[in-house]
């Protein structure tokens, strides 16, 4: 097993470069997936509350398990069936807070609460059995992946590359090297919503080209979230520069990413 | 009775039957001559009627896939919605979430094209045939409160309307006297089953609880066991037309209205019987 890359962690733990106007409107709360940013979870993955004044100040999670208060704040999700089930959380901030789906919730609608301090605000949530979604480097579900490209040379030995570098502004795409052609590469991704599928094979597809996908589902590190494992990765990507990558999960699509290919 | 009066129409216009094999997609005109006056001896019902009671269920699958994936009615994609009987508004349903991309937004972006140009389809014949199709009835899609909050509710409802669908093709088929009629409602009833075999095994990778429509309903996991809805024969259910109204009416027997159909439904079959048991 291979350490999760920490931007990962950064990512679960720190408020995104997006702000809660993105999905909230004043006085309310919108959920959204923590990877994909989409309107729809599955139980057991981590979702983000966008909203104002949700919390006084930042505070991430130090240790695990996690905490189910941080900073004085509470999440919780009544599901479909009327359950009220206690979330664990990432990290709270003013205008957001990393929380993981209680993985008992039921599929349908439910209603998440917050509850910081006097005040309680409430909103909407979709849970479906799988949402799959991969955490981008931006932490926006789009562009270049947190990822990692792990190479094994014949002899056995391994390297580890990060496909994102810092741009201007952004993360954006560091070219992957697939020399020597030798060696095997394997693209390994970090998502959420994915632990639940079906026995049914993932899919994935790298510049149109399908790819094999060795393993999708829980990453063992932390709470919520999951890897998926697309290798080894054809030589026929050599040259194709900036690609897209598709990951499909019982026939739901994840966020698309991009990668670069030298 | 609406059904006495389409058949006089019949009479009185003569239809040119040529144009309407070719509707129905057949070279020969002389196949089913008898179309519109062929009467079932048994139930007292004509071809006609049948078609115009298919084409009341086509109207309300038609909104429910338009409606959830468009937010707009049918009327507002272009479809033909007026006619003889009671036309109506249809209300209730929104625009679904969906995970955009994924083989549920396709497919129901898929059967409800398909259940579009079933409406179509049958109007294109009926007026062939110099018949005036009848007008889509009022429709409250909101019936069983259900059906358009989530994903897993779309499915629910979604199967529950082909399952009966493709028993309301295989009910009625008995009861067809022309045979390009038959053939064709035999495409339909495959089309209808193809969509539940869908709709069906999402359901089951969903783990989308359904309900149960009668006795008679065999549900898909996770309520259910069987991914595919026959029996032991290796059958699908059937249901009359009057069972098929028992469900649409909202479980009401002997009832001409209720449920998804608040003012009835158009043409000469109007009237629901008692629900469907496994020894009917």
């Amino acid at each position: 097993m291979i350490n999760i890359h920490r931007r990962v962690l950064n990512i679960l733990t720190s408020a995104a470069f997006l702000t809660a106007g993105s999905f909230a409107q004043t006085n309310t709360i919108a959920n959204t997936s923590m990877a994909s940013y989409g309107p729809i979870v599955a139980p057991d993955s981590i979702a983000a509350v966008w909203g104002t004044n949700l919390a006084s100040q930042t505070v991430p999670a130090t240790s695990l398990p996690l905490p189910t208060s941080l900073g004085g704040v509470q999440v919780s999700v009544t599901d479909s069936k009327g359950m009220k089930l206690i979330a664990s959380l990432f990290m709270v901030s003013p205008g957001q807070i990393n929380y993981v789906v209680p993985a008992t919730a039921a599929i349908g609608n439910a209603t998440v609460t917050v509850t910081s301090g006097a005040n309680t605000l409430q909103g909407p949530l979709l849970i479906s059995n799988v949402a799959p979604g991969i955490f981008t480097a931006n932490a926006d579900g789009k562009g270049v992946p947190a990822a990692q490209i792990l190479q094994i040379t014949a002899g056995g030995q391994t390297t580890i590359q990060t496909p994102f570098m810092k741009g201007q502004s952004t993360f954006v795409p560091s070219p992957i090297s697939l020399s020597p052609s030798t060696d095997s590469y394997f693209l390994v991704l970090y998502g959420s919503g994915i632990r639940r599928r079906s026995a049914n094979p993932a899919k994935a597809t790298i510049g149109g080209v399908s790819v094999p996908v060795s393993y999708a589902g829980t990453q063992s590190q932390y709470p919520g979230v999951d890897q998926v494992n697309i290798g080894p990765l054809p030589q026929a990507l050599v040259g194709m520069g900036q690609v897209d990558v598709i990951v499909y999960i019982d026939g739901v699509p994840a966020n698309t990413v991009q990668l670069s290919f030298q | 009775m609406k059904e006495i009066t389409d058949m006089k129409k019949v009479q009185a216009i003569a239809p040119d039957r040529r144009k309407f094999f070719r509707q129905l997609g057949m070279a020969s005109a002389g196949v089913g001559a008898m179309l519109a006056t062929a009467r079932n001896a048994k139930a007292d019902i004509t071809d006609v009627d049948i078609v115009q009671f298919a084409l009341n269920l086509e109207y309300l699958e038609a909104e429910f896939y338009t409606v959830a994936r468009t937010g707009k009615t049918i009327d507002q994609m272009g479809v033909a919605i007026t006619g003889s009987g009671s036309a109506g508004a249809t209300t209730g349903g929104q625009k679904v979430t969906f995970i955009e991309g994924s083989t549920l937004a396709l497919s129901a972006d898929e059967i409800g094209n398909d259940e579009r140009a079933h409406v179509n389809y049958l109007r294109q014949a009926l007026t062939a045939l110099g018949i005036q199709p009848i007008a889509k009835p009022a429709i409250n899609l909101n019936a069983l409160g259900t059906g358009f909050e989530s994903q897993e509710a779309f499915i629910n409802l979604a199967r529950a309307f082909e399952d009966v669908g493709v028993s309301a093709y295989g009910g009625a088929a008995p009861l067809i006297q022309d045979k390009t009629i038959l053939g064709v409602a035999a495409r339909i009833l495959a089309t209808e089953a193809e969509h539940t075999g869908n709709l069906r095994l999402h359901a089951a990778l969903y783990q989308a609880p359904t309900i149960a429509v009668d006795s008679i309903d065999i549900q898909p996991p996770p309520s259910g066991k069987r991914f595919i809805s026959v029996d032991s024969n290796g059958l699908t259910p059937v249901r009359t037309p009057g069972q098929v109204l028992y469900i649409v009416f909202g479980g009401k027997a002997n009832a001409s209205s209720g449920g998804f159909f608040p003012n009835g439904v158009n043409g000469g079959i109007n009237s629901s019987s008692a629900a469907a048991t496994p020894s009917a």
